[in-house]
């Protein structure tokens, strides 16, 4: 069984009425790392993944989790 | 909505990486004409070199173009971003430089198998060339495929 990761991102951001350069400013990434990590081309670092988690003031487990998919 | 907006130094450091990937496509032009010289006559070689060496005044071009991004674009606390991991364009900068690795690696054991030590018809020149070739075409055009644009920026619509 594999698994990917999913997360809300676009859904916590559309709470705070940000934009991806928004987010990416106040985490210091580029839109482009943003948008990868939204349609999940890019899987984010741990770090990443925290300063996101940090900046919306939820745990990481609110935004980020694992899929479990068919092979 | 406004539409305009400031790049931030991590938006740059991500440009500084995609003119290096221009410099390294401008690259493989060059070792390519290095590479098809050995199999064509005089005037088509002749305009060969001319081509070359206009693409190394571009390559020159771009490579000043890279060190201005860096120096007018990123100031000097945010430069720890051109060496960061933790970004997209880092991780296709990887996978590009994998991916041409393999690609020369396969190409020059097919040479070795396919060639034998007598009767090789071209000087060791041509396979460096071509080896430098496959390295800097696969890098650069493994990079544009997987950093090509996912379109534009998901603006918010939705407000719960």
């Amino acid at each position: 069984m594999n698994v990917i990761l999913e997360n809300r991102i676009h859904v916590f951001r559309a709470e705070h009425r940000m934009t991806q350069s928004d987010l990416a400013n106040e985490i210091g990434v580029s839109r482009k790392t943003i948008s990868t990590i939204e349609v999940g081309r890019f899987t984010p670092s741990t770090i990443i993944a925290m300063k996101i988690a940090q900046y919306f003031d939820v745990p990481v487990e609110e935004i980020f989790s694992l899929k479990e998919v068919s092979d | 909505m406004n539409k305009t907006r400031k790049s931030s130094s991590a938006d740059h450091a991500d440009t500084h990486k995609r003119l290096l990937f221009l410099s390294m496509f401008l690259l493989s032009l060059i070792f390519a004409l290095e590479t098809a010289s050995y199999f064509v006559g005089e005037p088509v070689g002749d305009f060969f070199s001319i081509t070359a060496k206009v693409l190394v005044g571009l390559l020159f071009a771009s490579i000043f173009l890279t060190v201005f991004w860096k120096i007018k674009f990123i100031p000097g606390d945010k430069r720890y971003l051109l060496n960061s991991e933790d970004s997209f364009v880092a991780h296709a900068l990887n996978r590009a430089c994998k991916i041409s690795w393999i690609l020369t690696f396969l190409m020059l054991t097919v040479i070795t198998v396919t060639t034998s030590r007598e009767s090789s018809a071209f000087p060791a020149q041509f396979y460096i060339n071509l080896a430098q070739f496959s390295m800097a075409a696969g890098f650069s055009i493994s990079f544009f495929i997987l950093f090509r644009d996912s379109g534009d920026e998901n603006v918010i619509e939705a407000v719960k």
